[in-house]
């Protein structure tokens, strides 16, 4: 089964302005689809989940820390202190929106079935992330809060 | 009355929080946490829970797979999984196995605590 990658994007760049509001009471704009690097330096604050099953790749969701603390305030409707909860909560939430987007995947594409990993968090500055086996592809959700960029690369060929 | 002790198995300790203060106080207890699916179902052997809450996606061991596992020690067990994922193949597959109740994450306090409920009454 041959899908173009954008039409995955779709799917994910629905989930997070979806669930933007959902878990955030905000709204996002998307932007356009574009090709990614094989490597990318994060913005400071980066979310990497797995994807399994009938095809192999990753969703990375990113953001600088300013943008990460006041989205993880506004999910928790309370100022979050402690920087490791921060993490916790944007894991949540890209496991939601992976989960979201993933699910949408497997209704749409009959024999599709794609499953994710946990979450991992990675919080720093000069952060590079590299998928040199990938090919990957970005949009941009400009938000009140800033900008989340969602990565989602998969296999070459898979 | 006595509470109804419910079992959270989820790795998300923001979800921990999410579930904790969503359970209606006079009603339910959380009477454990386990972090993946071997940690859950551990617990449901110790504890001995009225309901279990299940995620799918964890470390060690995943939802579905605890799941199978409790539903072999107990065939009555009430269990109702909360997941991100939410796709026809993954709900129809969680109800073969014996959950008796599908939450998509993120999810209202409301619907958890009815659907717990609804477990309880057997109408779910």
């Amino acid at each position: 089964m041959t899908v173009a990658h954008e039409n995955y994007l779709d799917f994910f760049a629905d989930a997070v302005q979806k669930n933007l509001s959902a878990m955030a009471g905000i709204s996002g704009d998307a932007g356009a689809v574009e090709l990614q690097e094989t490597a990318f330096l994060s913005r400071g604050s980066a979310i990497i989940i797995g994807i399994t099953g009938t095809k192999a790749g990753r969703i990375v969701i990113d953001m600088d820390w300013p943008t990460a603390k006041a989205l993880c305030d506004a999910v928790n409707g309370e100022e979050i202190l402690d920087e490791e909860f921060v993490q916790e909560t944007l894991a949540e939430f890209t496991n939601v929106v992976s989960g979201h987007a993933v699910s949408g995947i497997n209704n749409a594409y009959p024999g599709m079935r794609l499953m994710l990993t946990p979450p991992s968090a990675f919080h720093g500055d000069n952060l590079s992330i590299v998928s040199p086996k990938l090919t990957t592809e970005v949009v941009a959700v400009q938000t009140s809060l800033g900008t989340i960029f969602i990565s989602v690369g998969f296999e070459a060929g898979s | 009355m006595a509470k109804t002790r419910v079992l959270i198995v989820e790795d998300s300790p923001f979800i921990h929080k999410i579930i904790t203060r969503a359970l209606c106080p006079e009603d339910f207890e959380v009477c454990g946490i386990g972090a993946n699916g071997k940690e859950g179902v551990d617990l449901f052997s110790s504890l001995k829970p009225d309901v279990v809450t299940m995620d799918i996606t964890m470390p060690v061991m995943d939802g579905l797979t605890a799941t199978r596992k409790i539903m072999e020690v107990d065939p009555q067990a009430k269990i109702l999984m909360l997941s991100a994922m939410g796709d026809d193949a993954l709900v129809d597959e969680a109800r073969t196995i014996g959950v008796r109740a599908f939450l998509q994450k993120p999810f209202k306090p409301d619907e958890l605590n009815t659907s717990i409920r609804l477990i309880l009454q057997g109408e779910l």
